[in-house]
Parts: structure tokens; sequence; C-alpha cells
């Protein structure tokens, strides 16, 4: 029987609270520890709507990092080392209103000692950006989960003179060292942004098909390396897209990778299209909240998706036997309020709820 | 006064937001506000000379609100337009061609203008735009039209103009900007046009009527969805069908600012097809830090200049600032350079050679017109400055560099300091 489970798939926003304390502390209004004691309910309510909504996977929605590099931009072996974060270039990800700092990288990039576990903290509770010790303990090593970036969308995202082919590489490593550091804590689930695969057809860009190649051999290389469950996943287009001068569409690259599942924004995908392909017995994160949008009725009233709705599109993708489908939202839920992104996982878990009673 | 600004050589200015004074904030909120905040207004007041209202009138303005609710909203703009009077007051001493309200009245870019059009439902809880800044959503609301529910930046601009002894600019959040950065369905592109024709044109309008000469319309968004490309070239050409007789016949210039975009090639491919006057693009937070005017030396700038030069190959004539300022310029220099004065002498040397290579370059390209098309000014807003005099001294450090520059390329090339183009 296929398996069922719900999860994030970036970094999810702060409450309102956090931000107007991170707004008084800013501004020299207060001091940091209303920060941290907002920043701490943040944590452990997302982990307990989580569970609440019995996802299976739960995560600490990435709470903390600046931005998904990061920890790799502070940390890593290669990047420019900074007087303060603020030294490094900001740039946008595309088609959004929100913005990362890039790694600079002038070296090659290595990781000869794992950080996300260790050095790298989160800079408002000073602990390990991880912040595994929040967790619920009778899911770890079972359904313990965290977001990085992939290879690709890494190279995507940094700045310097480097080979792109090779930065993807040796990201991989990179990335096998920190998966396993992030194994020994007890997460079992990693979820690989790759979402430049597939945005890219929106921005007019067209990947390099060696890149592509290489990007394919590192998540197979990753896959090979980890215990973990390697997920990678896409946002923002079609993974049906073949780029120009490749042989192959997105998917088929990434079926060919060897990973263990897959995520697709069905926003941007057509279900229909999809169905004539087999995953294999590889898990599916389905995107079918859309992260990004929704909208209001005259009289102020919220207009999501339909939880039914969602059951019944989840239905259609049985058809590509899955080992476990897995609802998502599209992409990380930061560009929309808490409240909001809180309301659109409480419609996965409804979907979820409906599926699974089906099931059963 | 307000053109031959514009005519000069290298004319600077600023480009958005300040930071606001933690006093006005606070007293806004009916918080209570430390004695460091009231400390920074008797300085900055007593700094600048300013006298209507003086300092201890500011600080009891302040420190004592009205226990009446009718008088609130009285003493409210009253405190805002202290803001105001600070800010313009900072600007023009830093020496900047054209000054600006630094947003006093507004308290983000987008819910400034998203509060005000019926049609778009603001969000009481903010989003994270990048690190610790956020701004307030606005949603669209299913089925009903955008319109302007009233003037939203005429009133700040008719106080900041009783102020200002330089010339002023205003600067409006741009239409393409609020169709994008609020929330909505996919597929809803009559909004862009709603905006436009109901909100912007009258707001555009007003502000000519009020005395405007120099507007300028703030769209980081654009280029950051290469798919609504054509949208945004065909709703700026309604735009400017609608209002540039008027803004013709009232002498008035029209700009746009875009920055952190990764696709600067598709904005100088569309720049032709928009009758702009002037535009103002990040580029100093992609360039070397250090001295040089070499193409090795400034290679964003370079970059960024050869795309301006096939544009006006295919009939642009605006002018451009490519910042020259970092809006985190600051944070390159340790507190004691900053206090001893390094620091501004290191910026304002780094802010020279920019400017310098830039005249050069288009010098050589554009012939002796070339210089002329360029303005100066910062990156972005310096909002993220939370020092004062430190914001003050980058600006200094700016004008200065462009004063520098000037200097130099009217040695080398016999150029004069006014040119109306």
């Amino acid at each position: 029987m296929m398996q069922l489970l719900g999860c994030l798939t970036g970094i999810h926003p702060f409450s309102e609270g956090t931000i107007q304390a991170i707004f008084d502390y800013k501004y020299g209004r207060a001091s940091l520890e209303p920060v941290k004691r907002e920043f701490e309910n943040d944590l452990t309510a997302l982990i307990k709507l989580q569970l609440q909504l019995d996802f299976g996977l739960v995560t600490t929605g990435n709470l903390g990092w600046g931005d998904l590099f990061r920890p790799f931009a502070e940390h890593m072996e290669g990047v420019r080392p900074f007087k303060s974060v603020s030294d490094l270039p900001v740039a946008r990800y595309p088609l959004t209103n929100t913005f990362y700092r890039q790694p600079a990288i002038e070296g090659q990039i290595a990781s000869s000692k794992p950080f996300l576990t260790e050095k790298a903290k989160d800079p408002l509770l000073g602990e390990t950006l991880t912040l595994h010790r929040f967790l619920p303990p009778e899911l770890k090593n079972k359904g313990w989960s965290v977001i990085l970036p992939g290879p690709y969308y890494f190279q995507y995202c940094a700045t310097g003179e480097f080979s792109p082919q090779e930065c993807i590489w040796d990201f991989a490593d990179v990335l096998i060292t920190e998966i396993k550091s992030l194994e020994n804590v007890g997460f079992s689930h990693i979820l690989l942004d790759e979402s430049p695969l597939t945005w890219q057809q929106r921005t007019h860009q067209i990947p390099h098909p060696n890149q592509l190649f290489a990007t394919q051999e590192a998540l197979q290389k990753i896959t090979r390396n980890c215990a973990a469950r390697i997920h990678v996943h896409t946002t923002n287009g079609d993974v049906l897209w073949r780029p120009p001068g490749f042989s192959e569409a997105i998917l088929d690259m990434l079926l060919n990778a060897n990973i263990d599942g897959i995520g697709i924004d069905f926003f941007q995908t057509n279900i229909t299209a999809i169905n004539d392909y087999s995953l294999g017995q590889r898990d599916l994160i389905a995107g079918l909240v859309d992260a990004t949008g929704y909208a209001r009725t005259l009289t102020g009233e919220i207009v999501l998706e339909d939880p039914e709705k969602v059951a019944a599109q989840a239905r259609q993708l049985e058809q590509l036997e899955p080992r476990t489908l897995i609802l998502a939202p599209t992409t990380r839920l930061e560009m929309i309020p808490r409240t909001i992104a809180d309301l659109k996982l409480k419609v996965l878990g409804e979907s979820l709820q409906q599926l699974r009673k089906e099931e059963n | 006064m307000t053109m031959a600004a514009f005519d000069r050589l290298f004319p600077t200015h600023e480009v958005g937001s300040m930071r606001k004074l933690n006093a006005t904030i606070l007293a806004l909120q009916r918080k209570p506000i430390a004695r460091v905040h009231l400390d920074e207004i008797q300085y900055w007041w007593d700094h600048l000379g300013l006298n209507n209202p003086g300092p201890d009138e500011f600080i009891h303005l302040l420190t004592h609100p009205p226990s009446s609710r009718v008088e609130i909203p009285e003493w409210e703009t009253k405190i805002l337009r202290g803001r105001l009077l600070f800010n313009i007051r900072l600007l023009e001493s830093t020496g900047l061609d054209f000054v600006y309200t630094g947003e006093a009245f507004r308290r983000e870019m987008y819910e400034h203008f998203a509060k005000d059009i019926l049609g778009i439902h603001l969000e009481d809880h903010h989003i994270r735009s990048f690190d610790d800044r956020f701004y307030r959503p606005g949603v669209r609301i299913a089925g009903r039209k955008a319109e302007r529910r009233q003037p939203i930046s005429i009133e700040e601009f008719e106080y900041a103009k009783q102020v200002a002894r330089k010339p002023l600019r205003l600067c409006l959040t741009g239409p393409y900007t609020l169709y994008d950065w609020t929330i909505k369905e996919q597929g809803r592109e009559e909004f862009f046009f709603e905006l436009i024709k109901n909100v912007y044109v009258p707001e555009v309008l007003d502000a000519i009527r009020t005395g405007a000469q120099f507007i300028s319309l703030d769209e980081p968004a654009n280029t950051t969805k290469p798919y609504e490309r054509e949208l945004y070239v065909e709703g700026y050409k309604e735009f400017f069908q609608t209002i540039g007789s008027t803004a013709r016949e009232n002498n008035v210039k029209l700009g746009f600012h875009t920055c952190y975009s990764d696709n600067y090639e598709q904005l100088f491919e569309d720049l032709p097809e928009i009758p702009w006057d002037f535009g103002s693009l990040e580029v100093a937070n992609r360039d070397l830090k250090g001295l040089g005017t070499t193409d090795t030396t400034r290679p964003a700038f370079k970059e960024t200049l050869d795309m301006m030069i096939e544009a006006y190959n295919s009939g642009c004539r605006i002018k451009l600032t490519l910042g020259v300022l970092e809006v985190h310029a600051d944070k390159q220099f340790a507190q004691d350079d900053i206090r001893a004065g390094r620091a501004e002498n290191e910026l304002r040397s780094v802010i020279r050679d920019r400017v310098v290579y830039m005249g050069e370059y288009l010098y050589n390209q554009l012939g002796e017109d070339g210089p002329y098309y360029l303005m100066i000014g910062p990156d972005c807003g310096l909002r993220p400055v939370s020092d004062f005099k430190v914001l003050q001294m980058m600006l200094h450090a700016m004008v200065d560099g462009a004063t520098d520059a000037r200097n130099i390329l009217t040695d080398r090339y016999g150029l004069q300091e006014f040119k109306q183009m």
C-alpha cells in the first residue's frame, strides 16, 4: 500500500510576534530577549502543527536560516571570508520579491569538517543551526527532515570565478559530508532544492547540457553515498520541460539520477501530461498547494485551496505509482504571512486525512 | 532651478527611503521614548539648525500625545512633518543637487500605496524580503477593480515643497511593482492596467498640478518575471499616452528606478520602447570595491555601460544613474575608520573613480554629450544605514566624489558644467 505523508518544501515564515520583536531590536527599541522568546515559540508551534497534522515528516522550517545558502556562504571552505555577512552581495531569488546573499566562491569549495550540525549557529538562539533538540524524539531517524540547496541551485546562485561543472561536483561532496553528519544526529529525509532546473524555462535561461549531466551525476553520487532518503524538489516551472540542446525532459533527467524521490510543482506541470510516466517506486512530493498565492473576498475572508480538490488531484497521481505520496506546498511558504502559511499546511493535513481514510 | 540641476554634468541625488527617527516611531506607537532617542532629536535639531519646530518644541510634541482622540490626527501629522523636515535638511546638508522626503510619511513603500487602493486587502502581518527586512503584503480582492481611494503622495509632497531649499524629487512606488507584489491568483493582467488607469494616472496628474517636476516611479520588480516583459512595456506605453502631453506641457521629467535585477539585458532592450526622461539602477553592489578607472577595475560598470550604449544606439535618450554607492558601503569599514574620516576619504575616491570611468567611457563611445547622460546616486534607498552620521558621511562622500570627477573631466575634455540635452 502506498504510504501517504506531508512535508514542508522550504523556509517557513516567522510569526508576526517574532517580526515585531525583530523590528524593536533592530531599531534599538528593545533587547534581543523578546526576539529569542518569540522565535522559540514560533519553532515549537510549527513543529507541533506538523505533528498534529500527522505529516510523518517534520522540519524546523529552516527557521533561523538567513536564506537557504547562508550556512554554506558562511562556513564552507573555498568561499570568500568576510567581516560581516552584509559584505556578501545581495541577489534576487528569480521570479520573486525575495533576496539572498550570494556565496562568494574564491577557491575549491569543500567541507573537511561538517559545519551544519556543529559550527553553524542559529543567529537568534545561538544554538546549532539545525535546532534538532526541538524535533520530536519519537521521529528521530524516521521522520526528521531538512531542506538544503542542491548542487545545481548552489552553483546557479553563487558568485565568483568558478567552473559551474566543478562547482556542482564539489558541492555534491560538501553535501555528502553534511548529510552524513545530519544522519548522525537523527535526520533521515533530505530535501534538495533544485528549483532552477525548472524555473529557468520561465526566466528564459537555457541551462548548459554539461551542467545538467554534471547535476545528474552529482545527485547519483549523493544518493549512493548517503543512507538518508534523498529527494529533489523543483518549483515554479514545468518538470516536463526539455531545455533546448538537452536530449530529455528535466523529469527524465531526475529519474535517471536514481534519487529516492522527486518534488513537482503541479501549478506549473500538467497532472494529466505527467501520467504517462512511472516513478518506479520513487517517492513523489506533490506540490498541490500554491505557496505564493491566495485571495481575499470583498468581506475579507481568506480563499485557499479546497482540501477535497487537493485530495482529488492527489488521487490522480496514484497512477504514477509512487512509493510514497507526499503532499506539499509548491515551494517555501516564506512569501506569505505565517498565519496563512499555517492554514495552507492545514489544507494539506485535511487532504492527507481524507486520502488516508479512503486507503483504509 | 530643478531643470538647471537636471542639466548639470553629473547631478547628484539619493534614491529612496531613509531610516526613521526612533523617537518618532515610538511616539506614533504611543510607546515610552528612551532618553537616547530624545537625545538623537536634540543632537540633529541642533546640528542642522532646525527651528520650526525647534528641538524643545518637537521633543515636547513627541512626549505629549493629546488626550483627546480628535486631536490625534493633527498631532501625528506634526510628527510626520518634523520627520520630513529633518530628512530634507539632512539630505541638503550633504550637498546633493536633488533632495527627497526620505519617505517620511510612508511606513513602507508597498504598504503606503496599497493602503489607499480599493481592490487590495492589506494584510496585518508581514513577510520577509531578506535578512531582517519585512513588508506587509496586499492581497487582490476577487471581483473588485483597483481604484485610488484618495491622493496617496500629494500631502507629503505639498509639505516637502514648502520646506525644501533644493530641487525636490517625488518618488512613487511603481504600478508594476504594486501589481507584482500583490498576492493574487494567476493570470490577472487586467489588474495592472486598472492600477495604471485608475490609480497612477490620477496620482501623477495630481502631482503635476501640485508642482512636481521630477517624478520617479520605483520599479524594483521590473525584470523579475521575464514572461511579463510585454505586459510592463504595454502598461507604461498606455501610461505615457495618457499623461505624456501634460508632462511635456509642464516640463515634467519622469523616471524609473530598478535594482537588484539579474536581467538588466531585458531592461536595456526595452528602454527605447518607453519615453522615460531618466532612470536609476543599482550597479555598485556588483562592482569591485577598490580604486581604478579601467575596464578590469570597474567590470560591473563596463557591463552596464555596454548595454546602455546599445540602447542609445537604438534611439534611447534618457539620463541614467548607475548607482555608485552601495547601500551597505559603511559595513566595509571599522568604526574607527568611520570616526577618523578614513572611510569617507576612501569612499569618495572609489566613487570619483567610478564616475570618471563612466564619464570617459561614455565620452569615448557617444561623443561629448555622453557624460551628460549620467546622473549620480546610490544603488538604492539608504534605509539600511542606521546611523544618520554615517548616512550623512556616505552621501557627502558621494557628492564630493562626483565633484572631483566633474573637475577631472571638465579639465580633461573641456566640458561645460551645464548642458541642456
